[in-house]
């Protein structure tokens, strides 16, 4: 059922088994878990249906670190920043989970087998399944197409799946509102996680309207989905019973925020005969049902052999050139040049002969999705501005460090070793990145480890089972409890996580 | 049939001719190259005339490979740095193997250097060290002394 709160008379009060606080991807998932069983879910959204200003304004903050606009990269009504979702999907690599001695506060509580099923069950959720991200012999067989093994050891292919991308909002919406034991409560923005007994148990959730209404919930249990920034937020806002906000005892929330540093203009590639790369590297095949694109990763054992993060690259093909064309652009002159200077070492006369004869090859976009290190001062907190609601916006402070950098250009280095070795085409580095951040650093909407999982109260805000410390009823849902990034898109990993939690809380309240 | 086996075909007469062209048109180089005036352009090892690319933009990264590493200034020296290279890859000395045979060591070199890792950036691109120094090579030997 679907309750647009405007449209209730002031001071509601809604009693359920457990209430959801975000109606995203990851609040979404939970809800359905518990889809036709006899416990009573609330799930709180901010917004409507579609988006509104006002309410996409509650998003805006400051930024303090690196720039980052911290309301474009979100969405606040129902399906949340899925709306926007690119759709990009692969789970976290085994050795993201581990305590790695060379990659400070990583570690997770549990490993990826933990993760296995839910993972299987999110790519239904994400609808692409039945998944194959590491099936080389799969994809190999469905393209026609074999693709080359790493002649380095440095890397390892490993495929990305592309959801449709789905819309959490529109693609369940109907089934949340059909549900006979579902509330979905729109338009209603929590405004404080009230707790009681010295901030150990939550007892209500006061709601407020942008129109001006109070409502409140209470609930059995309590999870804060709200996102990776807004999770921070809320616990930090939440401050009547614990001055420093609730679970901020040990001061770990809104620590530890990572990104994927998406190098931008990292990397470009040249290729003068397009089958000396696989199809499914630069573009996107569909099988089965689901597109699905090939990604460059660094082999485990280079990154233990190293000492490096992880790291993702994926190609795009972006041009083709040819000789009877002048170059438009000044970057289009260099491509060109390489490619005849090169021509020899990249293309061999029986290809040759069959392509047209202007034809001097393409060039290629190279992404590159970089995991950062845990970072204590890389940080949410609670800024002077004030929202509409009266609420302190939030203040990021996104920082990087020299290892996160050095990783990525020993990465790119290695890229630069297989494309050579194995004749496919010459890499284009522009250097950007050799001595330093530059000013500007692109992410992925990727926001990450507010809310850390860790099973020590004093290293992390949640425990193993997304529960926050210290209090017997409030759970942490999304990427915000990631300990470490990886470098893999988090959509998946948090709908996994989520549908975990979900059992979890069906084990303590059906 | 690999691309470097194209070899001394017809190529090799327009190619060696554009060189030629190309000693009047270079005059006004950047950087100073050479310590002589350009060599001429029959005096080009066999397997160099065979595997440049257009002239013209096997210039524009030979010219900057240079300026990057003056200390490699000197045609004699740089071809026998390439050939020392594929002498150590194949086992056989240069002049006892065909144009040929050379074109497919060089790509051999080229690839095991890509492999380990030696590699420059010259105007952005990771080149082979062997790549680059050919490209500088053919700088040497069309470009005049300023």
């Amino acid at each position: 059922m679907f309750i647009d709160t405007r449209s209730l008379p002031d001071l509601s009060k809604f009693e359920t088994d457990v209430a959801i606080i975000g109606g995203g991807p990851a609040g979404i998932s939970i809800a359905r878990t518990f889809d036709g069983t006899s416990t009573r879910v609330c799930l709180i959204e901010s917004g409507g249906l579609t988006p509104e200003a006002q309410t996409q304004a509650l998003y805006d903050g400051e930024s303090v670190g690196i720039a980052y606009p911290v309301i474009a990269h979100r969405l606040r009504f129902l399906g949340g920043s899925s709306n926007h979702w690119g759709g990009f999907c692969r789970p976290l690599d085994a050795i993201d989970f581990e305590q790695r001695e060379w990659v400070p506060h990583s570690g997770w509580p549990f490993s990826k087998e933990t993760l296995l099923p839910y993972y299987d069950r999110a790519s239904e959720v994400v609808e692409v399944a039945p998944p194959r991200f590491e099936d080389k012999t799969y994809w190999e067989r469905v393209t026609g197409e074999p693709l080359p093994d790493s002649v380095t050891g440095r890397m390892q292919v490993r495929f990305v799946h592309f959801s449709p991308p789905t819309h959490f909002g529109e693609r369940y919406g109907s089934e949340l509102e059909q549900s006979k034991n579902i509330e979905v409560l729109l338009n209603a923005n929590v405004v404080n996680i009230a707790a009681v007994g010295e901030g150990r148990h939550v007892d209500q959730l006061q709601l407020q309207t942008l129109s001006g209404l109070r409502h409140s919930v209470r609930a059995r249990v309590y999870v804060l989905a709200t996102g990776g920034l807004e999770n921070a937020r809320m616990l930090l806002l939440s401050n009547d019973s614990m001055p420093h906000g609730l679970g901020n005892q040990h001061d770990m929330v809104g620590r530890f925020f990572m990104e994927h540093p998406h190098l931008s203009g990292f990397a470009e590639l040249v290729v003068a005969d397009i089958l000396r790369l696989p199809g499914i590297y630069r573009t996107r095949v569909f099988a089965d049902g689901r597109y699905a694109t090939a990604a460059f990763n660094p082999s485990e054992s280079f990154l233990r052999e190293r000492r490096l993060l992880n790291c993702t690259f994926m190609a795009g093909q972006a041009g083709d050139y040819h000789s009877n064309v002048a170059p438009n652009w000044e970057r289009a002159g260099l491509h060109r040049d390489m490619l005849e200077a090169a021509r020899h070492f990249l293309i061999d006369d029986r290809r040759a002969a069959i392509l047209p004869s202007t034809l001097l090859g393409h060039w290629l976009g190279l992404g590159c999705a970089c995991e950062q290190v845990p970072n204590p001062d890389s940080r949410v907190t609670l800024s002077t501005q004030r929202d509409a609601l009266g609420l302190q916006r939030l203040r990021l402070d996104w920082r990087l460090t020299e290892q996160d950098r050095l990783s990525a250009l020993e990465h790119m280095r290695s890229l630069v070793m297989e494309i050579g070795a194995l004749d496919i085409g010459r890499v284009f580095n522009s250097g950007e990145y050799d001595s330093a951040w530059p000013q500007v650093v692109g992410g992925g909407s990727h926001h990450m480890g507010t809310t850390r999982m860790h099973d020590d109260p004093r290293q992390g805000v949640v425990d193993r089972h997304c529960k926050v410390h210290g209090i017997d009823n409030l759970f942490v849902a999304g990427s915000s409890v990631f300990p470490t990034a990886g470098a893999s898109n988090p959509t998946l990993t948090l709908v996994a996580l989520a549908l975990r939690l979900g059992d979890h809380l069906k084990s303590l309240v059906g | 049939m690999n691309g470097l086996s194209s070899s001394m075909a017809g190529g090799e007469v327009s190619r060696r001719r554009f060189l030629l062209s190309l000693l009047g048109m270079m005059a006004a180089s950047a950087v100073r190259i050479g310590g002589a005036d350009a060599a001429p352009a029959n005096d080009l090892p066999p397997w160099l005339t065979a595997i440049s690319g257009r002239p013209e933009a096997v210039l524009r990264f030979g010219a900057a490979y240079l300026q990057q590493y003056p200390e490699e200034n000197d045609r004699e020296q740089i071809i026998a740095t390439i050939e020392a290279r594929m002498e150590d890859q194949s086992g056989v000395a240069t002049t006892e193997s065909c144009v040929a045979e050379q074109l497919l060591i060089l790509q051999r070199v080229v690839r095991g250097e890509y492999l380990r890792g030696e590699f420059v950036r010259v105007e952005g691109w990771s080149l082979s060290l062997t790549e680059a120094r050919i490209y500088a090579a053919v700088a040497l030997w069309t470009m005049p002394d300023q």
